[in-house]
């Protein structure tokens, strides 16, 4: 029986027991915003099959990404993602290429938070790395996806050892949580 | 240290049809929820469409939509929050799976994310909105017409974090 994995849960049955497990959580707190986090995860390769980030974020600077990225990699080319968005008045799809995986777009409104569950698939196997998630907010805004699928590779054969999640030409407003979940192969 | 979660809450399965289905008295203790629908409708209404309820309020919601139907797509608003908008509903089994985050935090309104698939009718994703800082306590799914068909199963997870 395959493990559920975020939004891919097939039938949504229970996870066997102790095969979804909760590594860390980073909370941006009332004293300041920040902009990134960095889950290191190299001593997990031979615990998880899987890895899977659940987030609530807001952002200092409205229609900004939350850019996923991994080993700290930035150099152009190293990532492709293609992306189905819903604005409230349109469905547009979008690929692009780059420096870093634009995971979610976020508004800029504390109360009003986006979310995101991102699916991260054998991170530690060696062929390239997929990634894939659902994000969204309910607050229309002039220019992005207030929902949006989106799936991207990161094109190394290395395997993960740090998961990086970034606000891209912003900082994460107080308020917004990131935490990064194993799934261990049965 | 990590520790184990996606722990089972409650399971509903219909033994006779029903027009909406309610999860109550859910613990303040995790971070996430996961709501994980399989059902089916008594009858198929192409108007048709499944509200989702936090509290019982039915007036402080708000969703973002897109959905593919195999010939069209199409985005959408509205003043409510929903499992599945557009497309109608059918009496052939379908699935939605809702993602609400940060369900019991009481200094936001909850975002939920939801996926929704009606194998002979569309494919759907939704963001609501509840603009309330209450925590969520309680989850309601309300057909608008006829109602899910008896079989049909309601899981509810709580993920830790």
């Amino acid at each position: 029986m395959p493990i559920p994995l975020g939004i891919l849960a097939a039938a949504g049955v229970r996870a066997a027991g102790g095969s979804y497990e909760h590594i860390q959580t980073y909370n941006v707190g009332s004293s300041g915003s920040i902009a990134s986090v960095s889950f290191n995860v190299a001593s997990y390769a031979s615990t998880y099959q899987h890895l899977q980030i659940r987030a609530v974020v807001s952002a200092a600077n409205t229609a900004q990404w939350m850019n996923i990225g991994f080993n700290e990699v930035t150099s152009a080319g190293s990532y492709y993602s293609h992306f189905i968005r819903g604005t409230g008045s349109a469905v547009n799809s979008f690929a692009s290429g780059g420096e870093g995986l634009g995971a979610a777009y976020m508004a800029k409104f504390s109360s009003n938070p986006t979310a995101a569950v991102i699916d991260i698939l054998d991170p530690f196997e060696a062929k390239n790395k997929t990634v894939r998630a659902l994000t969204g907010n309910a607050t229309a805004e002039t220019f992005g996806g207030p929902i949006m699928l989106w799936s991207g590779q990161y094109m190394s054969t290395s395997s993960v050892t740090s998961v990086e999640i970034y606000a891209s030409s912003t900082t994460f407003n107080a308020g917004s949580r990131i935490s990064i979940y194993g799934l261990k192969a049965s | 240290m990590p520790t184990a979660t996606y722990i089972p809450l409650q399971t509903i399965t219909l033994s006779s049809s029903a027009s909406s289905v309610t999860f109550g008295s859910i613990p303040g203790s995790y971070k996430s929820l996961v709501l994980v629908a399989n059902y089916s409708h008594t009858a198929s209404d192409v108007d048709a469409l499944v509200y989702l309820r936090f509290n019982g309020d039915s007036s402080n919601g708000s969703m973002v939509g897109m959905r593919g139907n195999g010939s069209t797509t199409a985005s959408y608003t509205q003043a409510n929050m929903f499992m599945s908008y557009a497309g109608g509903i059918t009496t052939t089994r379908g699935n939605s799976i809702i993602q609400i985050e940060d369900y019991s935090a009481t200094d936001k309104h909850k975002t939920s994310l939801v996926r929704s698939d009606l194998s002979n009718l569309k494919t759907e994703a939704i963001a609501n909105r509840w603009a309330s800082t209450s925590a969520v306590t309680s989850i309601a799914l309300v057909s608008s017409a006829y109602s899910f068909a008896s079989g049909s199963t309601f899981s509810l997870y709580g993920i830790a974090g």
